[in-house]
């Protein structure tokens, strides 16, 4: 339940903005993360971006995070979909 | 990275038999629990190094008479009740939140508060309540979504406030007599927004040693190498191994939102009961937004089942096999107590992920 999951900025609307998480879009609130900039990373918890994150950083966790859904990250992930899948519920705000 | 993890590994593994004995390691974090797990990680852990799955899993730490009274405020006339999933199965005293559901009660599935704000924007007819659970990773998006409903004043939504706070729980653990813990993996979506140096009393009061992990399987036996470093030496220090997205001092924001909607308040927790300070309450501005005040709804005891044993497994005092259910008459189909309902409970992930305890379940 406490997981956050990077996602990237897509645009940005006062305290709104639109994040581009593993190809979904999404709306998500942007209040905790004052001064975030389109382009950049953000984790995502709950609806809203709780902490900036660099590119490199944010995209090494989707890499792990797509070698369990290929079911090659260490061999042992028999429900690496599942994963994912709650990856992106523990990210969802308003869904587009 | 598999070089880098061979590493570890082997340095994780000297560090053990340099230590000698038992090493008892307690993570606080549902998503560690399952990683763990996942990953392979407990599978390849030293037989000396013991990780402890501890109170970690909001679902599985709120109180049984928190759950009867969202199923109270479910059975009122008008009232929407909107939860995160995970707390549609937990059981209360008499029947969960999805049995409600299905004596007609309407509750919604929402993945966010702003969801539930939402909802109550929608349909001002009805009285709308969502449950805010979880750790300090959720809580600023509660605080957040009640400082937007007193912004546009909607009258017809309300929180049951049932959120806890990570440290506090822990000091109670090191306060049990009989706990004996060697350090913390400490939560490392929680340290967001708590930030790394809200574990300092832990290592400076109880001399326990706290690293801020993250999730993937090198950050975590990276965490557990860091660990035994500190316990070989004799050291209590916080570490953090996840600087990615951790900080000092967390997110400075969300804390100011925090302080700024609730206060510090006593709460009831599973099996460890009330802990002084760990969780909120809503700050006096806010309390018109107070669903067992508007609802005027009494929170009553819990009784727990006497032969459920997830007290204990939240203690980290036994593992799940050592329920005589576990496995039998309680499976993640047929879940007896949260830590199988939710899927980040130490039941359910043994269950998943560790065939041989079952077998072991079934035999004892
Ligand atoms: S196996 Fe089931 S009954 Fe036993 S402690 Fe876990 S949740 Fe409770």
């Amino acid at each position: 339940m406490c997981l956050a999951v990077p996602a990237k900025v897509i645009s940005l609307e006062g305290e709104d903005g639109v994040v581009d998480l593993g190809g979904n879009r999404l709306s998500v609130r942007m209040a905790l993360t004052p001064g975030i900039r389109v382009d950049q990373w953000v984790l995502v918890h709950a609806g809203f971006s709780i902490a900036k994150i660099e590119t490199s950083d944010a995209l090494e966790t989707w890499g792990y995070l797509k070698a369990c859904y290929a079911g090659d990250a260490t061999g042992l992930d028999r429900d690496a979909d599942e994963m994912v899948a709650s990856s992106r519920v523990a990210a969802e705000g308003t869904a587009r | 990275m598999m070089h880098e993890m061979q590493k570890l590994r082997v340095e994780l593994n000297r560090r053990c038999d340099a230590i000698g004995r038992e090493i008892r390691v307690m993570e606080v974090c549902g998503t560690h629990t399952v990683a763990a797990f996942r990953s392979g990680i407990r599978s390849m852990l030293p037989d000396n190094f013991r990780l402890i799955s501890g109170p970690g899993c909001p679902v599985c730490v709120t109180a049984q008479r928190y759950i009867d009274a969202a199923i109270d405020l479910a059975s009122l006339p008008n009232v929407i009740v909107a939860t995160y999933g995970d707390m549609l199965r937990v059981p209360g005293l008499s029947g969960s939140l999805e049995k409600q559901r299905a004596k007609g009660a309407d509750l919604r599935v929402v993945t966010s508060a702003l969801r539930a704000l939402q909802i109550a924007r929608d349909h001002p007819e009805s009285e709308v309540v969502f449950l805010g659970v979880g750790f300090e990773t959720t809580s600023p998006a509660t605080a957040l979504t009640i400082l937007e409903a007193a912004r546009d004043q909607v009258p017809n939504f309300s929180v049951l406030v049932s959120h806890k706070l990570v440290v506090p729980a822990m000091v109670a653990l090191l306060e049990c007599d009989d706990m004996s813990i060697d350090g913390f993996l400490c939560p490392g979506h929680v340290s967001v927004i708590i930030g790394s140096n809200a574990y300092a009393p832990i290592a400076s009061r109880f001399g326990k040693p706290c690293v801020v992990g993250g999730f993937e399987p090198e950050q975590i036996l990276k965490a557990l190498v860091h660990l035994t470093r500190q316990i070989e030496y004799g050291e209590s220090y916080v570490e953090n191994v996840y600087p990615a997205v951790v900080t000092e001092s967390g997110n400075a924001t969300a804390m100011d939102i925090l302080r700024r909607v609730f206060v510090p308040g006593d709460t009831v927790w599973r099996a460890l009961g009330v802990i002084p300070m760990s969780g909120f309450d809503l700050a006096p501005e806010f309390q018109a937004f107070d669903a067992l005040r508007r609802f005027d709804i009494h929170v009553g005891e819990d009784f727990d089942n006497p032969s459920c044993r997830c007290g204990e497994v939240i203690l980290g005092r036994i593992e799940p096999c050592e329920c005589a259910l576990f496995g039998n008459e309680c499976t993640p189909l047929t879940p007896i107590g949260p830590c199988m309902v939710s899927s980040e409970g130490t039941c359910a992930a043994w269950f998943k992920y560790n065939r041989h305890a079952i077998a072991m379940g079934a035999r004892s």
